[in-house]
């Protein structure tokens, strides 16, 4: 059998580069699971205990209009900024400018998309909405 | 390094920029060291916060921090454009050069991560968009972000890269490429001496929670400027790497290359310097455009060195609690300590002081504190930030600004129609953007003070004289208590540290709220107590009871009162906060926002009803601050609107009861009076129609601009040369005049329920009915008839126009039903004008009309609406869904008119008459005279 002979510099540089791979691959999967593993980002409100129009609830805005109940992210579809600011029936994000309407659609730049609509479940004793925000 | 080849950098204070950028680095880290000490990644806000308002040394500290940590960037790309300059990029090896390279990541890492654990609104802020950015790297994006920045509200991941790799990292890059591994004293002595008198003269910043102005750090501006175009933010990644690329290749690529690449990235440079000065100096809020000197941000942080000096040696006696609203302290109540007066909501216990004020919380240096403070709150300019923040009342200031109370839409129409200037009297306007027409200019000079957006710009309680204030304006209550300390805050030239009693900010709004503005025009506060305008000089006004002198000087005199402002009843006690504050609809004209109807609370049974459990919870709300707790309770609601009447108890179908939401006092509700009900005949009337005792009417009237006088133009307060002047021929109190609303288009489906539509629909088919039913007969008052003289406005000689028309008005001056005066032979009322009388010659009987004032230009006397019995006159009106009687009408009204000059209304033949009037008609005496035409 002929034996395999290699420099031991090319050997140590084989030899970092798989540990390097090996710290990037372990890196990788192990983050990826402490995600999978976090609990989902969920918020409950009472939507009988809002008023009608925009109610901005941290993450979440809620948009009530007697009988239906709307629920976006407020997180900025540009940029991911929190929108805090609601003028002139207009819902904007501080950050850079967007504005969008109060049915989430975007009325002004730099966002293009929609404002994320999030699903909820309701509990039907107590009425109130479990909202998944993420 | 040889000294011969250490002359080619460029030097300050004989150390390299290199050496500086060092010195800076070690000084953030030691200083970084001992901030570790003071702050608290778990509670990172309050421990910054407390830092500023108490501990000086720790303020200190950490201004040093922030200080060094910008000398050392600044230097750094100083250090770098200093070897590009020079071309001595390549002394170092090409390995060394990739990971220095690499370390200009983790410099920008390092001082917005520093950025990000301040924790106030743009912190997290920044953390979001620097995790929105991270996440759009292909394949690697979600994982490298919460490697870096951990999960939405916790700081702990970017606090250890922060504190240890990061920094760690950029430290051993040092050592690496300058082969040092301490910086020179020398240089750090030096260096640290500016640091030192910058942390003092400018201490480093914190937001307060309310700031709403959201800016990244200074060296970050030009990419959120960059931002602020570019829809897609995978590019502003795309452009990062391919900077870091191209920084790189600089030792890669040939000399030629090297030397376009340097100036390709100088100019980069210049143009990123660009965009930070447009991002730093001409963006406000939300990122708008706006002038540095009109800019909120500069004169919210624009902070005077000297008060920032002071801001170290406050008086802040050790052991003093200072006060936390939701988890984050705030200053202010260290020196303003226990002020009372508030109503239990806006106790600062619960929301501090900043929540309507704003200002600085975090500091107790008096200048800094009150930095962008707003000593008003609650007017509409600022809302949004102050009563209608979004932990406050956001959704309400939206509505008031769209109330018709604010955008004045139907003065501003009616007043251009009036003019010739429009051909709209349902446009959507707004006051506020009115612009100089002559029209426009008529409304700056008269008119445009009474909205609720006007700024409210001094102290004091809601008067005859208050325009304005935005919530204030109904809102704002001053006690005994409130006005003795006005008067100490008057006369101690403004110092508010010995005000301890604060007006309140309460549900109760009284009548006097409603009066400074509603004394005006249509004139309902006035007329509801009684009293009536008169052409009076305030000097000639009689000293008796029965007249009355405002404080404009306007001298009323009395004629009858409101009988529900008789028994005790205020302005609130019938109308409710979706009237008062809008429903968040743009309106055209006042009486679309106006839901409540007399029918609501006077019928003959009470099935308009809500439960308790059923209330909206605007009503829900309203009913806890009023003390209604029982559960079990029905209310009445609205017809048009359903809007719960949270002040009514209904106890059956037939017995209702109505509270004063103010003083308690109890109303039996009643049921209107047989002639109302009877039959069908009166089905068209509103109760105004017969029980508005009288009207406010004007006759005569004239409008002229005289350039030579000085008026003041009431939207800006700027004088005006010229001003609009109105003059008046004479004020009359009598029963108003009647014409027709229709409710034909959208706006006004909305005006009357449905339910009622319909079956006074079926009953006008089985009658002859007067009209269409889809109409209901209102009152009227002659809102413009007069004369407008443009000329001198306009220039043009003969520049003039004559307007006649009628207004549709609810006067508020509702008489008993034993009071009401028959309208069918009342002139007036029909649209005549005065002076009609049935004349009898043998058996032949005639209405015979005599004007009392002279004709004007459309043939008319001044007091009529229409011709009597002509429809080729008048008839015009200030809304396009009225209309006068037509001459069938008025021939039915007048017929018993006749009946009436003999027959009294309550007789037997009259109430049968309200059956089947025509039937009546059919078995008349020979005594009887009907009108021949």
């Amino acid at each position: 059998m002929k034996s395999l002979r290699i420099s031991r510099r090319i050997f140590l540089k084989w030899l970092s580069g798989l540990s390097g791979f090996s710290a990037a691959f372990f890196w990788f999967k192990g983050t990826q699971r402490t995600l999978e593993l976090k609990a989902p980002d969920i918020v409950t409100i009472n939507p009988h205990a809002l008023n009608d129009g925009i109610s901005f609830m941290d993450s979440i805005i809620v948009n009530k209009n007697q009988k239906t109940v709307k629920i976006f992210s407020a997180r900025c579809t540009h940029l991911g900024c929190k929108i805090t600011t609601e003028q002139n029936g207009k819902l904007i994000c501080p950050c850079h400018g967007s504005q969008f309407t109060f049915s989430g659609q975007v009325e002004k730049g730099p966002a293009v998309k929609p404002l994320k609509t999030l699903p909820y479940s309701v509990d039907k004793n107590s009425g109130e909405m479990t909202v998944y925000v993420s | 390094m040889s000294p011969r080849k250490k002359e080619v950098y460029a030097k300050l204070w004989g150390s390299t920029f290199g050496h500086i950028s060092f010195s800076a680095f070690l000084i953030a880290l030691v200083t970084g060291i001992i901030l570790v000490v003071f702050y608290n990644v778990g509670d990172a806000y309050k421990s910054l916060s407390l830092i500023s308002i108490a501990n000086p040394a720790g303020l200190f500290i950490r201004s040093l921090h922030y200080w060094s940590a910008q000398i050392f960037l600044v230097f750094l790309i100083l250090h770098l454009w200093d070897h590009l300059r020079k071309s001595t990029e390549n002394k170092v090896k090409q390995s060394v050069w990739l990971r220095l390279t690499i370390s200009l990541g983790a410099v920008f890492f390092v001082m917005l991560s520093g950025f990000i654990l301040k924790a106030d609104p743009d912190g997290w802020q920044a953390k979001r968009i620097l995790q929105t950015l991270i996440e759009e790297i292909p394949f690697v994006g979600n994982q490298l972000s919460f490697s870096m920045l951990g999960s939405g509200d916790n700081l702990q991941l970017v606090y250890v890269h922060h504190i240890a790799t990061m920094s760690i990292f950029i430290w051993i890059i040092i050592i690496e490429h300058a082969k040092l591994i301490w910086p020179q004293l020398r240089t750090t002595l030096y260096f640290l001496l500016p640091m030192i008198v910058l942390s003092f003269l400018l201490p480093a910043k914190l937001q307060s929670p309310g700031d709403t102005i959201m800016k990244g750090p200074w060296y970050f501006l030009g990419l959120q400027e960059l931002l602020h175009y570019l829809s897609n933010p995978f590019w502003v990644v795309v452009l990062f790497a391919i900077f870091l690329v191209l920084i790189f290749l600089l030792r890669k690529l040939k000399p030629l290359y090297v030397k376009w690449l340097k100036l390709t990235l100088f100019a980069v440079t210049v143009v990123y310097a660009f965009l930070i000065i447009i991002g730093y100096f001409f963006r406000g809020e939300n990122w708008q455009f706006s002038w540095p000197w009109d800019n909120a941000y500069f004169s919210n942080h624009y902070e005077n060195p000297i008060n920032n000096f002071a801001s170290y040696f406050t008086d802040f006696i050790p052991g003093t609690k200072i006060p936390e609203i939701n988890n984050r302290p705030e200053g202010c109540r260290i020196c303003h300590n226990a002020v009372s007066g508030f109503s239990k909501a806006h106790d600062p216990q619960a929301i501090g002081c900043a929540s309507c004020h704003l200002g600085n919380t975090n500091t107790l240096q008096k200048e800094l504190a009150h930095s962008g403070m707003i000593k008003i709150p609650g007017n509409l300019d600022r809302a949004a930030q102050t009563c209608g923040n979004i932990n406050c009342h956001p959704g309400i200031t939206e509505r008031v600004e769209n109330s018709i109370m604010n955008t004045m839409s139907g003065v501003v129409s009616v007043n251009r129609y009036t003019f010739n200037e429009s051909d709209s009297l349902n446009a959507l306007n707004n006051i506020d953007q009115i612009n100089h027409s002559a029209a426009d200019t008529h409304l700056r000079n008269l008119c445009a003070s009474c909205h609720t957006g006007k700024i409210k710009q001094e102290y004091g309680p809601i008067g005859e004289l208050s325009r304005g204030g935005g919530c204030n304006a109904c809102h704002l209550n001053y006690d005994s208590n409130a006005l003795q300390q006005l008067e100490l805050l008057k006369t101690n030239d403004g110092d508010s540290l010995e005000i301890k009693y604060h007006p309140s900010l309460s549900i109760k709004v009284t009548d006097q709220h409603c009066f400074g503005c509603h004394s005006r025009s249509g004139r309902i506060s006035t007329n509801y107590q009684g009293w009536h305008e008169t052409t009076l000089a305030a000097e000639k006004m009689p000293q008796d009871t029965l007249h009355r002198r405002l404080e404009d000087d306007r001298v009323f005199e009395f004629i009858s009162e409101d009988i529900h402002h008789k028994r005790g009843m205020e302005c609130i006690d019938c109308h409710n906060s979706y009237e008062l504050m809008g429903d968040g609809t743009r309106y055209a004209h006042q009486e679309e926002q106006v839901r409540i109807q007399c029918e609501d609370c006077h019928r003959a049974e009470f099935n308009n009803t809500v439960q308790f459990s059923k209330l909206d919870l605007e009503s829900t709300r309203i009913t806890n601050l009023r003390g209604i707790e029982d559960t079990s309770r029905v209310f009445l609601k609205t017809q048009n609107g359903a809007i719960p009447l949270i002040n009514t108890l209904v106890l059956n179908s037939k017995k209702a009861v109505l509270t004063g939401k103010n003083s308690g006092k109890k109303f039996q509700l009643n049921p209107p009076a047989e002639i109302c009900s009877r039959g069908s005949a009166h089905d068209r009337l509103t109760c105004n129609s017969c029980h508005s005792a009288w009207a406010p009417q004007c006759i005569g009237c004239h409008t002229e601009f005289v350039p030579t006088e000085t008026g003041i133009d009431h939207l800006t307060g700027v004088e005006t040369d010229g001003k609009w002047v109105e003059f008046v021929g004479e004020y009359l109190a009598e029963a108003p005049t009647l014409g027709v609303i229709k409710t034909k288009d959208q706006s006004e489906e909305k005006y009357i329920n449905e339910e009622r539509l319909a079956e006074s629909e079926v009953k006008a088919n089985s009658q002859e009915p007067i009209a269409n039913s889809r109409e209901k007969i209102e009152t009227f008052i002659p809102g413009m008839v007069l004369t407008i003289d443009k000329s001198k406005f306009s220039g043009v000689e003969g520049d003039s126009v004559f307007k006649r028309l009628f207004a549709p008005t609810v006067a508020h001056t509702t008489s008993l039903k034993d009071e009401v005066v028959n309208r069918h032979n009342n002139p007036v009322a029909i649209g005549y004008g005065r002076n009609l009388h049935f004349e009898i010659t043998g058996k032949k009987g005639e209405w015979k009309f005599n004007p009392v004032y002279q004709k004007m230009q459309d043939g008319l006397p001044a007091d009529a609406w229409i011709g009597f019995l002509d429809s080729t006159k008048g008839g015009a009106s200030t809304r396009t869904n009225t209309r006068p009687f037509s001459i069938k009408e008025q021939k039915k009204i007048l017929a018993v008119g006749t009946c009436l000059t003999c027959h009294k209304e309550d007789s037997k033949v009259m109430l049968q008459s309200l059956d089947d009037f025509e039937s009546v008609i059919k078995r008349v005496s020979k005594k009887c005279v009907m009108p021949v035409y």
